[in-house]
């Protein structure tokens, strides 16, 4: 018998009584999230479970048997350390931000209608991320953001980004209706070629194959959630976008295969392609819009982008997203209000949508950006 | 920009199925050393594990075949299979194929072809312990 094995199983052990009697004291001290601690429990029911058929197995002393206890064992413990740090840790340590952003949080997912979240757990402690999938449990997202998130704008659509994970997590007719538009686009480029040497075709082949496989979930899913933003959040999500793209003078058309995320250019385009007609035709959207072309013509397009990132397959991989949204989730409710007037947004009041206020500070922070820092201290109170 | 959201949708698919084929196997092989009713597996638990395992067997045949991809959980296997110079992808294939057969019987799983159950849960296991160090790198 392993002395590892038996080393490993004894600490799980005891990182599983760790976390019970950890959830205990959250329950007793009062806790807001009882639907969530019902559901750990019921993972770490789980967990002494397979625990206790680790224990039967080492009893057979099989090999064959013991080598599935290191598969059980390894799962174990990445279930546990999930738990513990995005969880546990979550719970013992709420702020009011925390709260108050939690209620924020609740409140648009359902104005937008994602009924299968049933809460959340906020930490306003690193920048914007969600762990949005634990166990199958899509319903309560671990919510991450910067300390300053709610004193922002640009940085505020993120969160519709960060929800679109959960919705591509919770919806895999979205994945795979998407991967077919892929391999379809793929497929074509394939059938298109006409006679060549087969060296050249070889390379060719070979460079069509790379281009499938760099849209892997991943990325479809990191774009996907970019469309669902604009979707939304309108065009407010794009001025987003585009200062994240901007930020640093990083190249916004290079494609690195070691970035889960595509390109920039090809994430602001899909953003830009998901808006309806009326509204890429704001004129402020369209100076600013106009402002990214600029300073994205600053950096080539390398043969390789022409190819994984082509102009026509982000455009039918958008249109295949908004049209998934609306055959998939059709309650799911578009955001189609133009920006407002400048006198429009200096005047915003109670009550007022997440989504409202941020188009309206994204025209404050373009046409009045001296009248910025005072709109935003009377917006910030309007936030619920 | 985190990854954290495309992360945890990949880590607990990746999870599901390791979770279901590991359990699956695990009662195959403590059925073919008479010790199923140990593990608290009875007939009618090892025929769904036949038909979980029989299943992705399925799945992996036409992801290699078609290229079909099932939300990325197989891509990690096919990668390898191809890749594998000391086993040729037509030698995988007739396995497969050897394995379905097996999974359609009541008998015992062999040992050949539980071990090659073995090696693809293996690739799994990597590939989800690779992601995982993601989470968690130091």
């Amino acid at each position: 018998m392993s002395h590892y094995r038996l080393a490993k199983a004894g600490e799980l052990g005891a990182l599983l009584q760790w976390l019970k009697r950890e959830l205990h004291a959250v329950r007793a001290g009062g806790c807001e999230h009882v639907v969530l601690v019902e559901r750990l429990e019921a993972v770490l029911a789980d967990a002494e479970r397979e625990l206790a058929k680790i224990e039967i197995i080492f009893q057979t002393e099989i090999p064959a048997l013991l080598r599935r206890v290191d598969v059980i064992a390894t799962r174990l413990e990445n279930e546990l350390l999930i738990a513990s740090n995005f969880y546990v840790g979550g719970l013992q340590r709420q702020t009011a931000a925390d709260r108050e952003m939690r209620q924020i949080l609740l409140a648009m997912a359902k104005r937008l209608r994602l009924d299968w979240i049933e809460d959340f757990l906020v930490r306003l402690s690193r920048p914007l991320a969600i762990y949005s999938m634990y166990h199958r449990l899509a319903s309560i997202p671990v919510f991450f953001g910067p300390p300053h998130l709610l004193e922002s704008i640009m940085e505020l659509p993120g969160i519709y980004h960060e929800l679109g994970h959960s919705v591509f997590s919770q919806n895999d007719e979205i994945g795979r209706r998407l991967a077919a538009v892929v391999k379809a686009h793929f497929d074509g480029i394939g059938r298109s070629i006409g006679p060549l040497p087969q060296e050249q075709r070889d390379a060719r082949d070979r460079e069509i194959d790379t281009a499938l496989q760099y849209w892997n979930r991943e990325r479809l899913s990191e774009m996907f959630c970019d469309v669902f933003a604009s979707y939304v959040c309108g065009s407010a999500n794009i001025i987003s976008m585009m200062d994240l793209g901007m930020r640093g003078s990083l190249d916004p058309c290079e494609i690195l295969l070691s970035d889960e995320h595509p390109p920039n250019a090809a994430r602001v385009f899909a953003a830009h392609c998901a808006l309806d007609a009326p509204a890429q035709n704001q004129p402020l959207l369209q100076l600013i819009y106009s402002e990214w072309l600029a300073y994205e013509k600053q950096f080539n397009k390398d043969r390789r982008y022409k190819i994984f990132c082509a102009a026509d397959l982000l455009r039918r991989l958008t249109v295949e997203m908004v049209h998934s949204l609306s055959a998939v989730l059709p309650d799911v409710p578009r955001y189609l209000k133009p920006l407002p007037s400048l006198a429009d947004a200096l005047g915003v009041a109670a009550p007022i949508a997440l989504e409202d206020l941020v188009s309206a500070g994204v025209v404050v922070l373009f046409e009045a950006p001296a009248q910025f820092a005072a709109w935003q201290r009377n917006a910030r109170t309007l936030v619920r | 920009m985190s990854t954290l959201g495309f992360l945890s949708d990949k880590l607990d698919r990746e999870q599901t199925v390791l979770q279901e084929l590991n359990e699956a196997l695990l009662g195959l092989q403590a059925e073919a050393v008479g010790r199923a009713s140990d593990l608290g597996y009875d007939k009618k638990a090892l025929a769904a594990f036949r038909a979980r395992l029989a299943e992705f067997i399925t799945l992996l045949q036409r992801e290699i075949e078609d290229g079909e991809r099932e939300n990325g959980s197989l891509s990690p296997i096919v990668a390898r299979l191809k890749e594998n110079r000391a086993k040729p992808l037509g030698d995988w294939k007739e396995d497969l194929a050897q394995l379905q057969a097996a999974l359609q019987t009541d008998a015992p799983l062999p040992d050949d072809l539980a071990g090659v159950l073995e090696g693809l849960i293996d690739i799994l296991d990597v590939q989800l312990t690779k992601d995982f160090s993601r989470l968690y790198s130091r």
